[in-house]
C-alpha cells in the first residue's frame, strides 16, 4: 500500500546509464505513510483527491461488492457442502491417476477463461446481446447474476473438496467408529457427528476460501465492468487518486477480517474443541 | 510392475511440445512479431474497401490481428519464452525463499513460523494480484529493458508469492516431524522434503503463469512500452506491449469482449491453460508418486537418468533384437538432434564475399565534414555541394541513373538527380531532391533499396552542424556499399535489383520518400534497408526496426531472420526497436506501405536524449571501425536479399 502512495519519480531508471535510482529519502516514505494512516480516519476514510468524502464516494460500490462476495458465499456452502458430501463415496476410494489427471486439468483452466467461456455460453443460450455493465455504478438484480455465477464457480469447487475430506477424515475418526459400534443409527451419526464436524471443517477453512474468492473478484469485476470496489480502485489508481486507492484497500481488508471473524465465532461457537487445549496438544473431544 | 504415471506422461509430451516452440519459435512462425500494420482503404469505383484491424483468423493471419495489425500466432509462438522464462525463475525464487524457512520453521523455529504467517495471511487478505498490479503498474516497469524487466518481475512475483507455498512446506516438514516423534535426522528430512520441494517447482509455476495471466486481463505487460505512443484512433486506446509475450497481449481482453474479437483473448488464454495444465499435471503426478512412498520419486529419477544414459543406449545395441523398440526411438531423436545443430540457419547466398573498404569510408566522412558541406539543411549551397559529390561518386562507381525524363523530341534521358516541390504537414512548400542511382539485376520483382538521407538539420543558432553522426557516417556507408556491391554483381549478377537512394527532407516528414514513390524500383513491392548512426552508439547493439513488414507482405520476414543472424555473425547484438516518427524518412515509407528495415547504431532514447538536435561536428568521435563492421553487416544484408535464388525465395 505504501508503494501506492510514492510519488512517480520515487524509482526511476536511467535508460542511457540503464540504472536504477531511488529518488526519496527514508523521511520522505515516512512522512508518507503518516500522512496515509491520518488521512484514512480523518473522518469518513479521509478525503479524495477533489476533496469529496471517500467514504460517500465507494458506498455504492462497497454495497455491490458485498452483495457479491456474500451472495458467492453463501452459493458457494449451499452447492459446494452438498456436492462435496455427494462426491465423498468416490472420493474415499483412493484417488487413481486418472482422477488425478481430470481434476488437475480442471484446477488448471485460468479464471479468466472459464469467464469467458461462461460468457459466451450465457450469451448464445440466452440471446443476450451483452453482459458488461458499463458507466453506471446503479445496477439491477439481473445485473448481478452473471457476475455472481462467474464468481462462484471456484469456491464451490474448493467448499465441495473441503466437504469431502473433510467427511472422510470424520469416517475415519475413532469416536465415529465407537459410536458405529454403539450401535448409533446413521442418521443419528450424520445429525450429531457428521454435518457438525464437517461444518466445523468448513469454517476452519473459511480463510482459504475467502482468498480465492477476493482473488477471482478482481478478475469478476475487471472484466464484466462491474461498478464494485475492485474496479473503483483500479480507475482510481489510473486516476492517481492514490487516497481513495489507499482507503479501498484498507476497505477490502476490513471486509476479509470482518468476515472472517464472524466465521471464527460461529466456528468456536459449534465446536466442541477447546482452542487452548488444542494449542497444548491435549486435543480433548467434549 | 508399477502403473504408468499419466500425469507426467501427459505432463511432459505438453512440456516438450512448448520446449519445440521455444527453439523453433522463429522458424514456426511466417510473420514478424514486432509488424505492425495500421490497414488500408482502397477506392473501387464509388466504392471504398478497407481493411482495418483487429482482423478475425484468415488465411493470412491464422490466429488474427491486434489492433495494431500484429500476427497474433506469431506473437503467440515468441511471447511463449517470456511468459515461461518469468514463471520458472518465479518459481525458481519462490522455492529458494520458502524451503529454509519452512525446513526452520517445521523443526520448531518460532521466527520463521511467523514469517510465513504474516506473509500467507498479507496475499490471503489483499489479492497477490492487486498488489502485483500496483506494482507493476509504476512508470518504471515501462522503461526498462526486456531482460531486466523479466529478472524484476520474477523477483517481486517471488517476493510477494512465496507464503503459500512455504506454509505447504512447512506443513509437509511437520508432518514428517511429527511421525517421526521429533527424532527426525535433518539429512532424511531433506531427502523426504526434496521430492515435495521438486513437485512444487512445477505446481508453483503453473500458479505463476495463472498470476501473469489475471495481470495481464488487468492490464500489466513485461517490458518497455514502445508502441504505447501509437494512436489507434479507435475504441481500442493505446497499445503498451511491445515485446510478444502472453500476459501483454491479454491487456485487450475487456476490450476485445466488448467489441466481440474473441480471438485476441481466446488464444492467449488457451495458450496459458495449456501450460499451466503441463506443468501442474508434472507436479501433481511427482506428488500422487510420493503420497504411496517418497522413495518412487527417487526410483523414477533414477529410470530416467538409466534411459536417458549413453551407456544404457551403447548396451542396448549389443542386444539388437530385444531392445529394437528403444533404439529406434532414441535413434530417431538422437538424428533429430544432429540435424536441428547442423542445419545453418543462415547460408551465404555467394562463393565470394566482396569486403567493404574502411579507408573509403572514413575518406567519405572526412570530405563531408568538411566546411563547405557543413549542415546539408534544405534549401542551402551546402546541401546542393553534398548533392554533386554524391552524384559524382555513384557516376564513379558505374551505378545507372535511376530517373527517366522525356526530352522534347520524345527521347529519354537519364539522371542521378529529381527535384520536387512539396507541402508539408504544417503547409509548407519545400523545394527538394532526391538521389537515386541502380544495379540491375536478373529479374525487376521485389527490389532492394539502400536508402539514407543525406540533409541535416534546417537550423542551429551557432551554425556547427555537420550532422556526421547522423547522414554523414550514413552517407560515407551508402556509397562504399554502391562500390562494393557493384563489384559484388560483376562477379555474378544479382537476381534482384539494388537502388541506392539518398533523399533530403528528413526533417520535413519524409515528403521526399512521398515523391519519389512509383519511380523505377521503388514501390510497394520493394524491401527498403534504411541505416544511419553507424559508428556511434554506447554499446555493442544493433538497433532494428521490423515493425513496417505486416502479414501482407510476410514474404520479406525470411530476410529479417537471416538479417539478425547476420547481424550476430559480425558481433552485434540484436536489439528490437521502434523509432515510430522519430526518423521521418523510414516513417515515410511505412506510411507509403513499403516494408523494410531499419538498422540504426543507437537506440531511440540514446538518440533524442545526446544527439537529436546536439552538435554532430566531431570527427573523432566516430568510431571507424565500429562504422567498417556496420557497413559490412549491411552489405552481407544487402547480398543476402539481392542474391538469394529465386527458387529460396519461391517466387
Amino acid at each position: 500500500m505504501i508503494i501506492m502512495k510514492l510519488p512517480q519519480n520515487a524509482i526511476s531508471y536511467n535508460t542511457t546509464e540503464k540504472k536504477i535510482k531511488i529518488n526519496i529519502s527514508w523521511r520522505e516514505l515516512g512522512r508518507i505513510i503518516k500522512d496515509s494512516y491520518k488521512n484514512l480516519f480523518k473522518g469518513s476514510l479521509g478525503v479524495d483527491s477533489k476533496g469529496n468524502c471517500v467514504w460517500r464516494e465507494i458506498k455504492p460500490f462497497f454495497k455491490n461488492t458485498l452483495i457479491l462476495i456474500l451472495s458467492t458465499i453463501v452459493i458457494s456452502i449451499l452447492l459446494g457442502i452438498p456436492i462435496g458430501a455427494y462426491n465423498t463415496k468416490k472420493a474415499r476410494t483412493k484417488e487413481g491417476i486418472r482422477r488425478t489427471l481430470w481434476k488437475t486439468i480442471l484446477k488448471s483452466l485460468p479464471e479468466p477463461l472459464i469467464i469467458l467461456v461462461l460468457y459466451l455460453i450465457i450469451l448464445k443460450v440466452f440471446n443476450f446481446k451483452s453482459i458488461v455493465l458499463r458507466n453506471t455504478f446503479k445496477i439491477s438484480f439481473k445485473d448481478y447474476i452473471v457476475p455472481i455465477i462467474a464468481l462462484s464457480i471456484f469456491p464451490i469447487m474448493k467448499a465441495s473438496k473441503i466437504t469431502s475430506e473433510s467427511i472422510i477424515a470424520t469416517y475415519d475418526s475413532q469416536y465415529l467408529i465407537s459410536a458405529k459400534l454403539k450401535g448409533a443409527s446413521n442418521v443419528k451419526i450424520f445429525k450429531d457427528h457428521l454435518i457438525k464436524n464437517v461444518f466445523i471443517d468448513s469454517m476452519e477453512e473459511f480463510s482459504s476460501l475467502m482468498a480465492l474468492i477476493f482473488a477471482n473478484l478482481v478478475v469478476v469485476e475487471y472484466l464484466f465492468y462491474f461498478p464494485g470496489l475492485i474496479n473503483k480502485l483500479i480507475e482510481s489508481y489510473v486516476n492517481k487518486d492514490m487516497n481513495t486507492v489507499f482507503s479501498i484497500a484498507f476497505v477490502i481488508g476490513l471486509i476479509f477480517i470482518i468476515i472472517n471473524v464472524v466465521f471464527r465465532i460461529i466456528k468456536n461457537v459449534i465446536d466442541p474443541i477447546n482452542d487452548e487445549d488444542v494449542s497444548s496438544g491435549n486435543k480433548v473431544i467434549i | 510392475m508399477r502403473k504408468r504415471n499419466w500425469a507426467i506422461i501427459i505432463g511432459l509430451i505438453i512440456m516438450v511440445l512448448m520446449i519445440l516452440v521455444i527453439v523453433f519459435d522463429t522458424r514456426i512462425i511466417r510473420v514478424d512479431p514486432f509488424s505492425i500494420d495500421k490497414g488500408v482503404t482502397y477506392s473501387l469505383g464509388d466504392e471504398k474497401l478497407s481493411i482495418k484491424h483487429p482482423l478475425p483468423p484468415n488465411r493470412l493471419d491464422t490466429f488474427g490481428t491486434d489492433p495494431l495489425g500484429r500476427n497474433v500466432h506469431s506473437l503467440m509462438v515468441v511471447g511463449l519464452k517470456v511468459t515461461i522464462t518469468i514463471a520458472v525463475l518465479t518459481a525458481l525464487f519462490r522455492l529458494l525463499i520458502a524451503v529454509p524457512i519452512a525446513f526452520y520453521s517445521g523443526i520448531g523455529g518460532k521466527k520463521s513460523s511467523s514469517f510465513i504467517k504474516f506473509f500467507y495471511t498479507f496475499f490471503n487478505i489483499i489479492p497477490e494480484v492487486l498488489v502485483g498490479y500496483v506494482i507493476f503498474s509504476q512508470d518504471i516497469f515501462t522503461k526498462i529493458s526486456l531482460k531486466l524487466a523479466i529478472l524484476m518481475t520474477s523477483l517481486i512475483l517471488a517476493i510477494i508469492g512465496w507464503g503459500k507455498l512455504a506454509k505447504s512446506l512447512r506443513d509437509e516438514v511437520e508432518k514428517i516431524v511429527i511421525k517421526e516423534q521429533g527424532n527426525v535426522d535433518k539429512k532424511i528430512l531433506y531427502k523426504k522434503i526434496f521430492p515435495q520441494a521438486f513437485a512444487n517447482f512445477f505446481t508453483e509455476t503453473g500458479r505463476v503463469l495463472t498470476t501473469l495471466c489475471i495481470l495481464g486481463v488487468l492490464g500489466i505487460s513485461v517490458g518497455m512500452s514502445k508502441f504505447g505512443n501509437i494512436d489507434l484512433s479507435n475504441d481500442w486506446g493505446s497499445m503498451y506491449n511491445y515485446y510478444p509475450e502472453w500476459s501483454g497481449m491479454l491487456n485487450l481482453m475487456r476490450k476485445a469482449i466488448i467489441s466481440e474479437s474473441y480471438w485476441l483473448a481466446i488464444f492467449p488464454l488457451l495458450g496459458f491453460a495449456f501450460s499451466i495444465i503441463g506443468f501442474n499435471l508434472i507436479g501433481e503426478g511427482i506428488l500422487y508418486d510420493i503420497e504411496e512412498d517418497y522413495t518412487v520419486f527417487y526410483e523414477r529419477m533414477k529410470g530416467i537418468g538409466y534411459h536417458l544414459s549413453p551407456k544404457t543406449y551403447l548396451n542396448e545395441w549389443k542386444n539388437f533384437k530385444y531392445n529394437l523398440k528403444n533404439i529406434l526411438i532414441k535413434s530417431l531423436v538422437i538424428i533429430i538432434i544432429v540435424f536441428i545443430i547442423m542445419t545453418p540457419v543462415y547460408e551465404r547466398p555467394v562463393e565470394k564475399l566482396h569486403k567493404v573498404n574502411g579507408d573509403n569510408i572514413t575518406k567519405h566522412v572526412e570530405e563531408l565534414a568538411k566546411d563547405n558541406y557543413s549542415g546539408r539543411a534544405m534549401g542551402t549551397k551546402e546541401i546542393e555541394e553534398t548533392r554533386a559529390y554524391i552524384e559524382k561518386e555513384l557516376k564513379d562507381i558505374g551505378l545507372m541513373p535511376a530517373f527517366e525524363e522525356e526530352g522534347k523530341n520524345g527521347n529519354k534521358t537519364y539522371s542521378y538527380t529529381r527535384e520536387y516541390t512539396s507541402k508539408t504537414n504544417d503547409g509548407e512548400t519545400i523545394k527538394g531532391k532526391n538521389i537515386a542511382g541502380y544495379i540491375r539485376g536478373r529479374t525487376g520483382n521485389y527490389p532492394l533499396i539502400i536508402v539514407t538521407n543525406y540533409d541535416y538539420l534546417t537550423n542551429m543558432e551557432d551554425g556547427e552542424y555537420k550532422g556526421l553522426d547522423e547522414s554523414g557516417t550514413s552517407i560515407g556507408a551508402a556509397l562504399e556499399l554502391a562500390r562494393t556491391l557493384k563489384a559484388q554483381s560483376l562477379d555474378r549478377n544479382s537476381n534482384r535489383s539494388i537502388i541506392f537512394l539518398f533523399t533530403d527532407s528528413s526533417k520535413y516528414d519524409g515528403v521526399g520518400i512521398d515523391e519519389v514513390i512509383g519511380e523505377k524500383y521503388i514501390d510497394i513491392s520493394s524491401f527498403y534497408i534504411y541505416f544511419n548512426y553507424l559508428g556511434v552508439g554506447k554499446d555493442n547493439k544493433v538497433y532494428l526496426n521490423t515493425s513496417t513488414i505486416s502479414s501482407g507482405n510476410a514474404v520479406f520476414y525470411d530476410h529479417v531472420k537471416y538479417t539478425k543472424e547476420i547481424i550476430k555473425n559480425n558481433g552485434f547484438k540484436v536489439e528490437p526497436e521502434y523509432f515510430g516518427d522519430t526518423l521521418k524518412v523510414p516513417d515515410a515509407l511505412f506510411k507509403n506501405r513499403v516494408s523494410g528495415i531499419t538498422f540504426s547504431g543507437i537506440s531511440k532514447d540514446e538518440y533524442l536524449s545526446d544527439y537529436h538536435g546536439k552538435k554532430q561536428d566531431n570527427i573523432n568521435k566516430i568510431d571507424y571501425n565500429k562504422l567498417e563492421a556496420h557497413t559490412q553487416t549491411l552489405m552481407e544484408m544487402a547480398v543476402s536479399y539481392a542474391w538469394r535464388s529465386q527458387y529460396a525465395w519461391g517466387y
